[in-house]
């Protein structure tokens, strides 16, 4: 594979709520039309990366760019889906599926949205409103405002962990599906779920520690179209599983690491 | 959520048991909501009106008397006239009251430099009882409407204001930050967020406003000239017409229950997104 155009740089980035560091270091590169995964443990810090990348927070120190350009605020060719869904308790599904064209004061074509309800398979329920969807059903809203925008690049916080197992393969699959027939759009995924990394990456990266800090970058060398029933199956499924996990596990000091780091 | 849940599967019980006839029918509609509430309403009726009749009428009356009393002054006239200028009072002061309230409660909810000016002066005129204040209000105002509207306007205000602010600060900050990823200007985010997440507590602040501001037409109409339903309080209280006296008092009583359900029933159609 060629090696693509970078879209996103996250270069020598900390991030810190007043004293406390979160995330220390980091170097990211996200490149044009890959789907990278971030995983970390809870409280490490890889949702506050995340928000920086879309910014809503600056970094504490370090530089992060996207088209070579600093992020200083949100960007509107960056969209993002929120593990809390985020919706609009008083829009309906359409209004809130509408909501980032029509704040933007981009025109929002009727069929346009159609086709998002129809592919989001929430067309019946276009005139409810949030409270009457399931939680599954709710990220799909959220899922299709995003894509509503048509973003260059898509942001993902932890997507699918507030909804229950079943719903959550099934909203993988539906991702997955949207991304590929999208024309493979540049995305950011966050996650805590190793197996979700695997499935939906074109590359993972290991956020470890506290604060945490990039310690592993694997690319995942399974072929799409992916399954989620196959892939488990696949011969490198296993092998990138434990290095991933192992990635993980490690508490070792900053020695043993950067020796981790030559054996990778 | 889980509160209005139950509460819709215990109407839908209570409407469901409706369609039968006689008296399961009957006692169906009884234990509903509405029955209940007309329930209340009569047995209150049913007590008064025997406690009443046993007591001495210049200290006590009954409900029969106080309705024949009510059908003689509406006939005199006096009834709708002085309700009348009550109700204009009550109008204009709680307008603009409500209105002065949800804009000062906007700015104290999202500016925090207002926030800090206001919070001790607002705090010090909620907390005092307003009826301390009336003399002043009379010095400055003179003896006329505009008194009467001042009073109103000030025992209104405050609870609007303090639940405006409230609301206001109340709106989700990760749905902030959803307005904030999507590049919304200030003004679509008063618009698709503040507004609609403070609009609940603005209506639990105009309720509460309503009820203050009976108290302070009726604080008013005593205490600056004399005129409207206080008037007529006033005046036949003083000549032990006590059946006559409780006519306002029980018009103020529907006045309140009216002004209140109005209330609630605009919040509903304003909010259909809330589940109940």
């Amino acid at each position: 594979m060629t090696r693509a155009r970078t879209k996103l740089a996250a270069e020598h980035v900390s991030m810190a709520f007043g004293d406390t560091t979160v995330v220390r270091d980091a170097c990211l590169e996200v490149r044009e039309h890959e789907l990278l995964c971030v995983v970390g443990t809870s409280g490490g810090g890889k949702t506050t990366l995340l928000r920086a990348m879309a910014g809503l927070i600056p970094p504490a120190d370090g530089r992060l760019t996207y088209d070579g350009e600093p992020i200083t605020s949100p960007h509107p060719e960056i969209a993002m889906i929120f593990q809390h869904f985020g919706l609009f308790p008083w829009k309906t599904v359409r209004e809130n599926i509408e909501y980032g064209l029509s704040v933007q004061g981009r025109p929002c074509e009727r069929e346009a949205i159609d086709r998002l309800l129809d592919a989001m398979r929430l067309a019946d329920s276009a005139d409810k409103f949030p409270y009457q969807l399931s939680g599954g059903m709710q990220q799909r809203v959220g899922i299709a405002r995003a894509m509503a925008v048509e973003p260059e690049l898509l942001l993902m916080d932890e997507p699918f962990s507030a909804v229950d197992a079943l719903t959550r393969e099934t909203l993988q699959m539906e991702l997955l599906h949207l991304w590929e027939s999208h024309g493979r759009l540049t995305a950011v995924l966050v996650t805590h779920d190793i197996d979700e990394a695997i499935l939906l990456g074109d590359r993972v990266a290991v956020l470890r520690g506290r604060p945490g800090h990039v310690d592993l970058e694997v690319d995942i060398d399974i072929e799409r179209p992916r399954q989620a029933e196959e892939i488990r199956f696949h011969p490198s499924y296993a092998r990138l599983r434990r290095q991933i996990w192992e990635a993980l596990q490690e508490e070792s000091g900053d020695r043993d690491r950067d020796e981790m780091k030559a054996v990778v | 959520m889980a509160a209005p849940a139950v509460q819709n599967t215990l109407a839908g019980r209570a409407t469901s048991r409706a369609p039968r006839t006689g008296l399961k029918a009957f006692t169906g509609w009884l234990t509903s909501d509405t029955g209940l509430k007309v329930l209340s309403v009569v047995f209150v009726l049913a007590v008064w009106e025997i406690v009443g009749r046993s007591s001495n009428p210049v200290l006590f009356t009954y409900p029969s008397a106080v309705w024949g009393a009510a059908w003689n002054m509406t006939g005199e006239g006096i009834l709708i006239e002085e309700l009348l200028s009550s109700l204009g009072v009550l109008a204009v002061g709680l307008l603009a009251g409500t209105a002065a309230g949800i804009a000062l409660g906007l700015a104290v909810g999202r500016s925090r430099v207002v926030a800090a000016l206001l919070d001790l002066p607002t705090i010090a005129l909620y907390a005092t009882p307003m009826v301390a204040l009336v003399p002043v209000l009379v010095l400055w105002f003179g003896f006329g409407t505009t008194a009467k509207i001042m009073i109103v306007f000030l025992f209104a205000i405050f609870p609007v204001l303090i639940n405006t602010a409230r609301g206001v600060q109340e709106a989700d900050p990760r749905l902030e930050e959803v307005t904030r990823a999507f590049c919304s200007s200030e003004r679509r985010r008063w618009v698709d967020l503040i507004l609609p997440s403070a609009l609940p507590y603005i209506v639990t602040g105009i309720r509460l406003a309503i009820g203050r501001g009976l108290i302070g037409v009726v604080v008013a109409e005593f205490y600056t000239s004399i005129s409207g339903l206080g008037y007529v309080i006033v005046s036949n209280a003083n000549a032990f017409r006590t059946s006559r006296t409780f006519v306002p008092i029980v018009v103020l009583m529907i006045l309140g229950i009216v002004l209140t359900k109005a209330v609630e029933w605009v919040e509903r159609r304003l909010t259909p997104w809330a589940a109940r």
